[in-house]
């Protein structure tokens, strides 16, 4: 009878048992922690840690040892009615603190995910439905609301001390001399002046931030009819007509040198007309407008 | 002997409350899983690698390259994705269509491009950082000493396109509406 309620209420709770982390061996302080100023999830997380601890050890550590130490009660009892009882006593009482522990931790857990999120199709923890978010983990930092510092900026053929990149007006920023796909230094080497060079860098910020995997705007949002693909974002129409070579396929729109050599002949033939005009990027004129100074047309 | 009978009898209830519940979540689960949304879950990788900083140093991260989250850009070489990525005209069965972000790496510049592709743009942009800092095992302080940009494009968001936003924790982020 006592070995059935142990597997039936076992095997029913293994599943809930085992998406909880019983048992739990640690760590009790979450390794985010260790990356930031612990916030209200972190504190919640290693509470529920401790709980979690605490019941594993019962269960794992304290549990066998009590039992054994019935065991041996019995094989030492000799038909002692008195010690037979004890050792009877002692093992009952472990199988009802197990189940007790269990069960109060299973009630807490339950009861707070129907009412937390009755609907919701991800379970957590009772800690993870209290804070919610994974970003409550840790908290923000003070400086994260300061002015912008322009940090990253080495900027060919400009020097980035405030003056020309206009920063506290937010706009205008090159991509990073690390990025291969849109640096000032890599549009240079595909033919662009140094004028050209920023102001086109400038552009790719705005247009795909940079990233030449861009796929053709249309295929993100089937409800578009533009074909805006790449670093530069050109359309297929536009691609068209300046691609040649190994480029000229417009299936190479994601190319990160094709792209750049396509916005180069594109430049070269008729300006920054495919990006400054109307409806097309609001950022784009001010990008020239920026960047004229610097040495080109 | 009685007490300890409805005991069991009250945990049983309950197991097959919580059973009931946990088979109805499985379900799901795997009607979510088989819609292949590409989520991306940064794994723990043991193996750890070095970065370049922007204070000329480098600083220990797990190998990143090597978790599965992380895919070669088929066309560029040298460049990989971590994480959310979108198909790029070879068959990718983990690549989107609409990804919330793309964290892109240069493998010969060491450099992190982050582009936020989704309104609430604050929102995206600490899931991007949590994810990065989980794949790479870093620190927020080390987060803020990586070679990278933070930006959004002009058709996601015009006001705040065209410049290094920041990871929100790092001194000089640019504050984003959540």
């Amino acid at each position: 009878m006592l070995f059935a309620v142990i597997f039936i209420a076992g095997s029913l709770a293994l599943p809930v048992a085992a998406r909880a982390s019983i048992p739990f061996f640690g760590p009790i302080v979450p390794e985010a922690i260790n990356r930031c100023a612990a916030g209200w999830a972190a504190l919640i997380t290693v509470i529920n840690d401790i709980i979690e601890l605490l019941i594993t050890l019962a269960i794992v550590f304290v549990a066998p040892i009590t039992i054994a130490y019935a065991g041996f009660l019995l094989v030492t009892s000799q038909g002692n009615s008195g010690a037979i009882t004890k050792a009877k006593g002692v093992i009952e009482n472990t199988v009802v603190g197990i189940i007790i522990a269990i069960a109060a931790w299973l009630i807490v857990d339950a009861v707070m995910s129907v009412l937390y999120h009755p609907s919701d199709s991800t379970w957590g923890t009772w800690s993870s439905l209290i804070y919610g978010n994974a970003n409550e983990m840790c908290l923000v930092q003070e400086g994260s609301l300061q002015t912008l510092n322009q940090t990253n900026l080495n900027v060919t053929g400009i020097t980035a001390n405030g003056n020309g990149v206009s920063v506290s007006g937010k706009s205008g920023q090159l991509c990073s001399d690390a990025n291969t796909a849109c640096s000032p230094a890599s549009l240079q080497s595909v033919g662009f002046n140094s004028a050209q060079a920023n102001a086109m860098s400038c552009i790719a910020m705005t247009e795909s931030s940079g990233i030449p995997s861009t796929p053709p705007y249309n295929t993100t949002h089937p409800d578009s009819n533009s074909t805006a693909c790449g670093t530069f974002q050109i359309t297929q129409s536009t691609w068209n007509k300046a691609a040649s070579g190994a480029c000229s396929n417009f299936s190479n729109c994601q190319n990160a040198a094709c792209n750049m050599q396509v916005a180069q002949t594109l430049v070269s033939q008729s300006g920054y007309s495919s990006w400054t005009c109307a409806n097309c990027n609001s950022k784009a004129t001010s990008c020239v407008q920026q960047y004229k100074q610097y040495g080109g047309s | 002997m009685k007490k300890f009978l409805i005991i069991a009898g009250i945990t049983i209830v309950i197991g097959l409350i919580a059973l009931a519940f946990w088979l109805a979540n499985g379900n799901k689960t795997s009607t979510t899983s088989s819609e292949n949304i590409g989520f991306p879950v940064a794994n723990s990788v043991a193996q750890k690698t070095t970065i370049a900083t922007t204070t000329n140093a480098t600083t220990p991260t797990k190998d990143f390259l090597k978790d599965p989250a992380t895919v070669k850009d088929p066309i560029n070489p040298g460049y990989y994705y971590l994480g959310y990525h979108v198909n790029e005209g070879v068959p990718d069965p983990t690549a989107t269509n609409t990804p919330p972000y793309i964290i892109e790496y240069i493998s010969a510049t060491q450099y992190f491009n982050i582009a936020l592709l989704q309104e609430p743009i604050g929102t995206v942009r600490k899931e991007a950082e949590q994810f990065l800092m989980a794949d790479l095992g870093i620190s927020q302080k080390q987060m803020c000493q990586l070679n990278y940009m933070v930006s959004v494009p002009d058709n996601v968001n015009s006001q705040y396109s065209g410049i290094n936003l920041g990871f929100s924790f790092c001194p000089g982020a640019t504050e984003l509406p959540q």
